[in-house]
C-alpha cells in the first residue's frame, strides 16, 4: 500500500511522464508544477473577472444549456473511456491508482452537474464556472486531437485517428509503450514496455521491430508510425544497417577464454589465430541488392518482413547468456575457420607462391561461400549450399563479406620463423665476415714476421759481426750490444710505435749494462 | 460508372489539398494554421461580445470629459476587454495551453526528452509556426550538436544552419535523404542530387519540413588520420609493425574546383555514401575517419604481405660484400643502423593512388589526398631477451654492422694497415719484453742480466721458427751461432761436471 501511495505520490509530480528522467530538471521547469501554476493563475484571474462580472457573468440562455449539456456527454464518454482503460490496467496496481484519481475526478465533475438540472436550482456562480470549465474540456479535445496531428509523423484518416485516440488516452491516464526505434534500439523509459496500454511505435528508417504480447509473437514492424493494441509490446528491435563485427586474433586455448576467440590448430597441432571480420545484414530480400547511398529516390535500408521475423523468433539464448542475431555470423565464421584450418599444416597457412592465392585469402572464399546463400536456378529461391548458410538463411541474416588478417602463430613458432629469416638475412654477411676477418688476421701474423724479419737482422748484427770476428763477447758485451742495436732499431720512427720512451729505456739498460763487469756482476761486489 | 470515379478522384485531390493546406508539416500550412485559430479566436470574441449585448459602455459623464474621436474607441476597447468578456476568453487559452501540454507530454514521453519544455518549444513551431527551433550544426560529432534542440531530438520543422566546412543529411518521413550545406550549384539538375546542391547553393541556413530528422552530420574540411600502430606480415613471416601511419582524406567533391569561396566542393551521393555505405559495429557506427583509416591498415597489411622482409630493406648489405663495393653514403647507411627499417615507400604510396583504390574509395564517398606510411620497425618478441641473436631487430642491426666490417675488413688500405701496424706493435711488444724482463724485478743484477738473455734467446728462438714458415722470408745464416752463444749464458750449469 505504501509503495501505491509512493507511486501515485511519483506519478503526480511528474504527471505521468517519465519520472526517472526528470532528475537533473529543475523543480520550476517540471510538468506538473507548470501545470499547477498555470491552473492557479488562470483560477485566480478567473475569480477576479467573474467577482467583477457580477452574478450575471453568464446568463441563462440556450448556448450555455448546450454547452452543459455537452459537457456531460464529453464527461459521460471520458468516463466510459477512462473505465476501460481501468480494466484493462488491473494488472499494474501504478496505473490502476492512476486510472482511479482521474476517473475520481471525472465523476465528481459530472456529479457537480447534477444540481443545475434540478428544478429550483439558482446557484450562478457555479454555474458560470461550470460552463466555463465544460467549454474548456470541449475546447480541450478538438484542440487535442488537431495538435495530435503534429505529434507523429501520421497521414491518413485511420493513423489521424489513431493518434487522437492515443492522445486522449494519454490525457486519461492511459499508458501504453510509446516508443522510439533509431538506429536499431529502442528509446524507451524504464519498464515502458510493461505498459499494457494502446501504443505507439516510432521507428526510423534504419531500424524495425517485432511485437509480441505475453503469449505470441504478433507482427514485424517497418520504418514509420505504428499504433498497437492493448498488451502488444516491443519483443525486438532490429538494426536494418550492414553490420560489422571484428575479433582481432589472439592465441589462447579455448578452455583459456570465456569469450569468441579465433584460436585455431592446425593439422599438424600448432595454435594459430587471425583477425576475422564479418559483414552481414538482414536479408533485403532477393531481389534487393545494397543501396549503400547510390540512390537519392529511395530509402536506404529496406525492411523485409520475413527476414525481421526469421531474425526475432531465431533469437538463441543460454542459461546465462542470449545470442542476437548479430553475434551467430561471427560465431559461424570463426568455427568455419577452426574447420578449414584443422586441414591445413602450418606450413600450407604461411607459404607464399606468387603464383598462387594467399592461403588466407583462399579459407576468407571458403569461409564465405558456405556462409553465402546463392540463388537456385531451378526456381530463382535463394537457397543456402551449407548447414551454416541454411542457419543463417533461416534467421533472416545474409553475409556479404569475411576477411581474414594477420595470421599470428605462437612465439615459438615465430622465433623460429625469425631464425630462418635470419639465416637467409644475416647468413652470406656473417660468412663475408669471417673470411675477412681470416685475411686480416692473415696479414698481421705476415705482419709480425716482418717484423721478426727486421728485428733478427738488426738487434744481432753487432754480435753476429763480433762472433764472426771470433771474439766471442762477454755476457755484460753481449748484451751491451744487444742492447745497443735494438734501440738503433728504435730509434727509426717508421718502424717502433711510441718509439721514444722505448729509446729512452733501452739507453738507460745500455748505461746500466757498461757499469757491471764482464760477467754481468756490479764492479766491487765480490762475486766471481 | 467514369463519372463516379471522377467525382471520387476529385474528392480525394480536394481533401488532399485541404489535409496538406491545414495539416501541412511545411511553413505555409503552419502559417495558415495560425491564421485560422486567430480568425477563430477574434470572431469568438465578437461573438460573447455580442451574447452579452456588449457590455462596459462608457458612462455619459466620463465621455463627455474625453475627446470625441476617442469615445468610440475607448467604447470598443471597454467592451471588449470587460471581465464578463474575457473571463470567457480564459477558456479558450487554458484548452489551448492543456492541449499543448499533453500533447508536449506525449512527444516527450516518445522521445525521451529530458526537458518537456523542448517539445512544447517543438509543438510551437510545427502548429502555429511560432519561434521555430533553430539548430546550429559546427560539428560534425552528432552527439555533442545542442542535445536540447527539438530539431535534433525530434525532427523539423526548423531551420538549421550549417556552418562552414560541414554538410548534414536530414532523411524525411519517406526516408528520403536530404543532404544539407553550402555547395556550389551543380552543372546538371536532372538528379535529386543536384537538386540538393542546387538548392543549397550559397545558402546556409534551410528550412527542414516536419519530422524530416537529423541523420548524420559529415566534416567536409580535409582531415588528418593518424594511425598508431600497424601489425603487418611479411610474406616470409616477419612481425613488422608500421608506427604513426599517415594520411590525408576528405569528402570526394567530383570534378568540383576548391576555391575560396567554395573551399569544400562535395556531392550529395557521395555525404549519402559515407553516410549510409558504412557498416555498423558492435559499438555503433564508426566514425568514418575511421572506417578510412580500417582502409588504410587493410592496404599496408595486403602490400606488406606480398613482400619479403628483404624487399622491404633499402641496405642490403651482402650485395656490397659480394660485389666488392664501398658504401655509397656512409652517413645515410648508419642512420638506417637502428630497428626502423626502409619499404618501398613510393610504391606503397603509388598504391594508394591507383585507379582500382581510388574508385573503391569513392564509392565509399571519399578521396584520398596523402598517405604518409610512417615508420616500420622491427620488434622483438617479449620473451626473446634484448640482444638475443634471434631477435629480427638485432640481426638487422648487427648484419649491417657486419657488413661494413667485412666490407672493411676486405679493403687492401685496412689490410695494409692493419700488416704494418702490426708489425710495429710486434717490435715495440718484443723489446718491451727486454724492459721488462730488466726492469721488473728486485731480483740482483746478475739474475736479472740471466732473465734478459733468456728473454732474447727464447725470441731469436720463436723468430727463426716463424721465419723458416714465411716462404719468403728466412733466418740470417749466422743466427744459430748468435743462439749457440746465448745459449752458453742461458744453458744451466750441471755442477759435478768439468
Amino acid at each position: 500500500m505504501k509503495e501505491n501511495i509512493s507511486a501515485l505520490f511519483g506519478w503526480t509530480l511528474s504527471l505521468g511522464y517519465n519520472p526517472n528522467s526528470m532528475e537533473s530538471v529543475p523543480l520550476y521547469r517540471r510538468p506538473l508544477v507548470v501545470a499547477t501554476t498555470v491552473f492557479i493563475l488562470f483560477g485566480a484571474l478567473y475569480y477576479w473577472l467573474l467577482s467583477s462580472a457580477g452574478p450575471e457573468a453568464v446568463p441563462y440562455s440556450f448556448l450555455s444549456d448546450f454547452i452543459l449539456a455537452v459537457g456531460i456527454l464529453t464527461l459521460l464518454v471520458c468516463i466510459v473511456y477512462t473505465f476501460n482503460i481501468f480494466s484493462s490496467a488491473s494488472s499494474n496496481s501504478r496505473s490502476m491508482l492512476r486510472t482511479l484519481l482521474t476517473l475520481a475526478i471525472l465523476i465528481l465533475w459530472l456529479f457537480v452537474h447534477v444540481p443545475f438540472f434540478l428544478p429550483g436550482s439558482g446557484r450562478t456562480l457555479m454555474r458560470a464556472i461550470l460552463v466555463d470549465l465544460d467549454f474548456m474540456l470541449i475546447l480541450t479535445l478538438i484542440l487535442l486531437a488537431i495538435t495530435a496531428q503534429f505529434v507523429l509523423p501520421v497521414s491518413g484518416s485511420h493513423q489521424r485517428m489513431a493518434v487522437i485516440r492515443r492522445l486522449l488516452g494519454f490525457a486519461l491516464s492511459e499508458r501504453g509503450p510509446v516508443t522510439y526505434i533509431r538506429d536499431g534500439k529502442s528509446i524507451e523509459a524504464h519498464e515502458e514496455s510493461k505498459r499494457v496500454g494502446l501504443g505507439v511505435f516510432l521507428i526510423d528508417h534504419s531500424s524495425a521491430a517485432v511485437l509480441r504480447t505475453d503469449i505470441a509473437f504478433t507482427r514485424a514492424i517497418g520504418p514509420g508510425v505504428t499504433f498497437t493494441k492493448a498488451g502488444e509490446r516491443r519483443a525486438e528491435a532490429l538494426d536494418l544497417r550492414k553490420q560489422v563485427r571484428s575479433l582481432q586474433g589472439q592465441i589462447s586455448s579455448p578452455l583459456e577464454s570465456e569469450t569468441l576467440t579465433t584460436a585455431a590448430i592446425t593439422k599438424d597441432g600448432i595454435p594459430v589465430a587471425v583477425d576475422l571480420s564479418i559483414f552481414f545484414m538482414l536479408d533485403p530480400g532477393p531481389a534487393t541488392s545494397q543501396r549503400e547511398g547510390r540512390e537519392s529516390q529511395s530509402q536506404h535500408y529496406e525492411f523485409n518482413r520475413d527476414s525481421v521475423e526469421k531474425a526475432v523468433y531465431g533469437h538463441m539464448y543460454g542459461e546465462v547468456d542470449d545470442l542476437p542475431w548479430t553475434d551467430l555470423p561471427m560465431l559461424l565464421a570463426a568455427d568455419i575457420w577452426r574447420e578449414r584450418v584443422k586441414e591445413h599444416d602450418l606450413e600450407d597457412l604461411i607459404q607464399y607462391q606468387p603464383d598462387r592465392t594467399p592461403p588466407l585469402e583462399t579459407l576468407q572464399l571458403t569461409i564465405m561461400s558456405r556462409l553465402a546463400v546463392k540463388k537456385d536456378l531451378s526456381n530463382g529461391e535463394p537457397s543456402a549450399t551449407s548447414r551454416e548458410g541454411a542457419m543463417l538463411q533461416s534467421r533472416g541474416i545474409r553475409v556479404l563479406d569475411v576477411r581474414l588478417s594477420n595470421l599470428r602463430l605462437p612465439e615459438d613458432v615465430q622465433r623460429e620463423r625469425t631464425l630462418r629469416w635470419r639465416e637467409n638475412w644475416a647468413g652470406a654477411v656473417q660468412e663475408k665476415l669471417s673470411n675477412a676477418l681470416d685475411e686480416v688476421h692473415r696479414e698481421e701474423r705476415r705482419g709480425e714476421a716482418i717484423a721478426d724479419d727486421f728485428m733478427v737482422r738488426g738487434f744481432t748484427h753487432s754480435l753476429m759481426g763480433a762472433l764472426k770476428g771470433g771474439r766471442p763477447p762477454s755476457r755484460r758485451d753481449t748484451l751491451a750490444l744487444l742492447v745497443k742495436d735494438a734501440a738503433a732499431i728504435c730509434s727509426q720512427d717508421d718502424r717502433v710505435s711510441y718509439n721514444q720512451e722505448l729509446l729512452n729505456h733501452l739507453n738507460q739498460m745500455a748505461e746500466s749494462i757498461q757499469k757491471l763487469d764482464p760477467n754481468c756482476h756490479e764492479k766491487g761486489s765480490g762475486e766471481t | 460508372m467514369v463519372t463516379s470515379q471522377g467525382e471520387q478522384t476529385l474528392t480525394q485531390t480536394t481533401l488532399g489539398l485541404i489535409e496538406q493546406t491545414f495539416l501541412g508539416r511545411d511553413l505555409t500550412a503552419a502559417y495558415v494554421r495560425l491564421g485560422i485559430f486567430v480568425v477563430a479566436f477574434s470572431t469568438y470574441w465578437i461573438l460573447v461580445v455580442a451574447f452579452l449585448g456588449f457590455p462596459g459602455e462608457i458612462s455619459h459623464l466620463l465621455a463627455q470629459s474625453t475627446p470625441a474621436f476617442l469615445v468610440p474607441l475607448i467604447n470598443i476597447a471597454a467592451t471588449f476587454f470587460h471581465p464578463r468578456v474575457i473571463m470567457h476568453l480564459l477558456p479558450v487559452l487554458g484548452a489551448l495551453f492543456f492541449a499543448f501540454f499533453f500533447a508536449a507530454l506525449y512527444i516527450a514521453d516518445l522521445f525521451e526528452l529530458e526537458s518537456f519544455w523542448t517539445a512544447y518549444h517543438y509543438l510551437l513551431g510545427s502548429v502555429f509556426g511560432l519561434g521555430f527551433p533553430r539548430l546550429r550544426i559546427d560539428q560534425s560529432n552528432i552527439n555533442s550538436i545542442d542535445p536540447y534542440s527539438p530539431v535534433k531530438r525530434i525532427g523539423g520543422p526548423g531551420y538549421v544552419r550549417i556552418h562552414l566546412g560541414y554538410a548534414a543529411i536530414f532523411e524525411d518521413t519517406n526516408g528520403i535523404p536530404h543532404v544539407y550545406g553550402r555547395s556550389k550549384a551543380a552543372e546538371s539538375t536532372e538528379t535529386q542530387a543536384d537538386e540538393d546542391q542546387l538548392r543549397a547553393t550559397g545558402r546556409s541556413t534551410f528550412f527542414v519540413q516536419g519530422f524530416e530528422s537529423l541523420k548524420d552530420v559529415v566534416d567536409l574540411r580535409d582531415r588528418i588520420g593518424k594511425v598508431d600502430e600497424i601489425r603487418s606480415i611479411t610474406r616470409d613471416g616477419i612481425e613488422v609493425y608500421a608506427r604513426e601511419a599517415q594520411m590525408v582524406f576528405r569528402v570526394f567533391g567530383g570534378e568540383q574546383e576548391r576555391s575560396l569561396e567554395y573551399p569544400y566542393p562535395y556531392t550529395s551521393e557521395s555525404i549519402r555514401q559515407l553516410v549510409y555505405g558504412q557498416a555498423v559495429g558492435e559499438r555503433g557506427k564508426q566514425d568514418w575517419a575511421i572506417a578510412l583509416s580500417d582502409i588504410v591498415q587493410n592496404e599496408i597489411r595486403a602490400f606488406v604481405a606480398r613482400h619479403t622482409l628483404e624487399e622491404f630493406l633499402a641496405l642490403q648489405p651482402y650485395r656490397h660484400v659480394d660485389q666488392d663495393e664501398a658504401p655509397q653514403d656512409r652517413d645515410a647507411s648508419s642512420s638506417r643502423s637502428n630497428r626502423t627499417f626502409q619499404i618501398p615507400r613510393r610504391q606503397l604510396t603509388e598504391h594508394f593512388h591507383t585507379p582500382v583504390l581510388k574508385h573503391g574509395l569513392r564509392d565509399k564517398g571519399l578521396e584520398l589526398a596523402w598517405v604518409g606510411v610512417g615508420t616500420w620497425e622491427l620488434r622483438d618478441p617479449e620473451k626473446t631477451p634484448r640482444g638475443s641473436d634471434i631477435s629480427p631487430g638485432d640481426t638487422i642491426l648487427t648484419t649491417w654492422r657486419d657488413s661494413q666490417r667485412a666490407q672493411l675488413y676486405r679493403s687492401p688500405g685496412y689490410i695494409k694497415r692493419r700488416q704494418v701496424s702490426r708489425e710495429k706493435e710486434h717490435i715495440r711488444a718484443s723489446f718491451e719484453s727486454w724492459i721488462r724482463a730488466w726492469k721488473g724485478s728486485d731480483r740482483a743484477t746478475t739474475q736479472r742480466c740471466f732473465d734478459l738473455l733468456t728473454q732474447i734467446h727464447k725470441q731469436l728462438l720463436a723468430m727463426e721458427e716463424r721465419l723458416k714458415e714465411e716462404h719468403d722470408l728466412s733466418p740470417p745464416e749466422d743466427l744459430s751461432k748468435v743462439v749457440q752463444h746465448l745459449d752458453q749464458f742461458t744453458r744451466p750449469k750441471t755442477f759435478g761436471k768439468d
